[in-house]
């Protein structure tokens, strides 16, 4: 998701009908320059090289987000659009409507993976091989990340565990509970909701793990705007 | 009129009318454009980086920011997907009598303001010029 502030000044966006790589183009209304979802950058027109600012989303079920967010409001549907029209997509071996540009055998086209890309050094990793491990402790980018990923829901958060120059390592409190799952670090023994980042008891109480943005993402989309991405779970 | 002045003239002719057309054509078709656009500071290098001709560059080329080749692809015109410029948000009462527990959402917060948008909705306009906690925000599906 991303801000829709450039320089200062509202912009509102529309669907050009153009694709990179099969990923959204966008334009805005203003001056209409046209940009690339995935780069979050303008690529032609008066706005060209500017970046977007990115925000942190959560991918997850309607269930998991309302019991998150009791007080959440909700897109109107007006009743109708019950189905998605990519809902036979998702589960086929297309890739895109153009195809992969740079195919990777390490994973089948149409895995999941969760994607990030810390200043360069991009990292998917395998929702089959997450749904195994609940958490994991990373380093990437000269970043050390916690990957929490919650497989019912399919819910990937990622965090910055540096917190106030130390670095934090987790662990899941007891077993896995959907969206009340808890977490614990090592160094001070603080209790953490996993779905917010934030510490409920203990020392570092209070305190709220900095969102890095991640993209649930097709594999082979992923490797198409990252050809040497790192792999966890090949 | 000699042969040669009359050859002139039509190459005159030729060159104006390419020259008319060039610019006004170009948008109707396929654009393409080799970009330096990537992480990092985009700083430009010799060796344009497309799939496996990485191996060929320096290590110090390398180094750089990713340099992405690409095409801009035209399936359709403007707005033939139509985004979203005033969502309507409802309740989460409201909207459990149309959303499905496990319905696929995107859920942004805030400065405490929570919303959640349906992916099946995202997927009809793929664009949502929103609003939350005060801040201008689009989000992209």
């Amino acid at each position: 998701m991303y801000s829709r502030e450039i320089n200062g000044s509202e912009h509102t966006f529309g669907v050009s009908g153009k694709l990179i790589r099969n990923v959204l183009v966008m334009y805005d209304h203003q001056t209409r320059t046209l940009w690339s979802q995935f780069l979050h950058t303008g690529v032609e027109g008066e706005l060209e090289g500017v970046k977007l600012d990115v925000l942190p989303a959560v991918q997850t079920k309607w269930a998991a987000w309302r019991e998150l967010h009791p007080d959440t409001k909700a897109l109107n549907k007006d009743g109708g659009y019950l189905g998605d029209p990519y809902a036979g997509y998702y589960g086929d071996d297309r890739a895109g409507v153009i195809g992969e540009a740079n195919r990777d055998d390490r994973l089948r086209t149409k895995d999941l993976v969760v994607g990030v890309n810390i200043d360069g050094s991009p990292k998917a990793y395998s929702v089959e091989a997450l749904a195994d491990v609940d958490l994991l402790n990373d380093a990437l980018g000269g970043r050390d990340v916690l990957l929490f990923f919650e497989s019912e829901t399919r819910t990937a958060l990622l965090y910055d565990r540096g917190v106030g120059g130390e670095t934090l390592t987790f662990r899941v409190e007891g077993e896995p509970a959907g969206i009340q799952t808890v977490l614990i670090d090592d160094q001070t023994g603080s209790r953490w909701s996993a779905f917010s980042g934030r510490a409920i008891e203990g020392e570092m109480e209070g305190v709220v793990l900095r969102r890095i943005p991640s993209h649930l993402s097709f594999w082979f989309a992923w490797t198409d705007w990252n050809p040497r991405t790192e792999l966890y779970g090949g | 009129m000699s042969l040669l002045v009359k050859i002139g003239v039509f190459l005159v002719v030729i060159l104006l009318v390419v020259s008319l057309i060039a610019p006004l054509a170009g948008p109707f078709f396929q654009s393409q454009i080799a970009s330096r656009i990537g992480g990092g500071d985009n700083a430009p290098t010799a060796v344009p980086i497309n799939g496996d001709a990485s191996s060929a560059a320096a290590p110090a080329q390398q180094e750089q920011a990713e340099e992405q080749d690409y095409e801009i692809i035209t399936l359709l015109g403007f707005d033939a997907i139509p985004a979203i410029l005033a969502p309507e948000m409802v309740g989460a009462d409201a909207a459990d009598e149309w959303m499905v527990d496990n319905e696929p959402v995107v859920g942004l917060s805030i400065n405490g303001d929570n919303r959640a948008y349906s992916i099946p909705m995202l997927s009809r306009h793929e664009i949502v010029n929103d609003v939350v906690g005060g801040q201008p925000i689009a989000v992209t599906w």
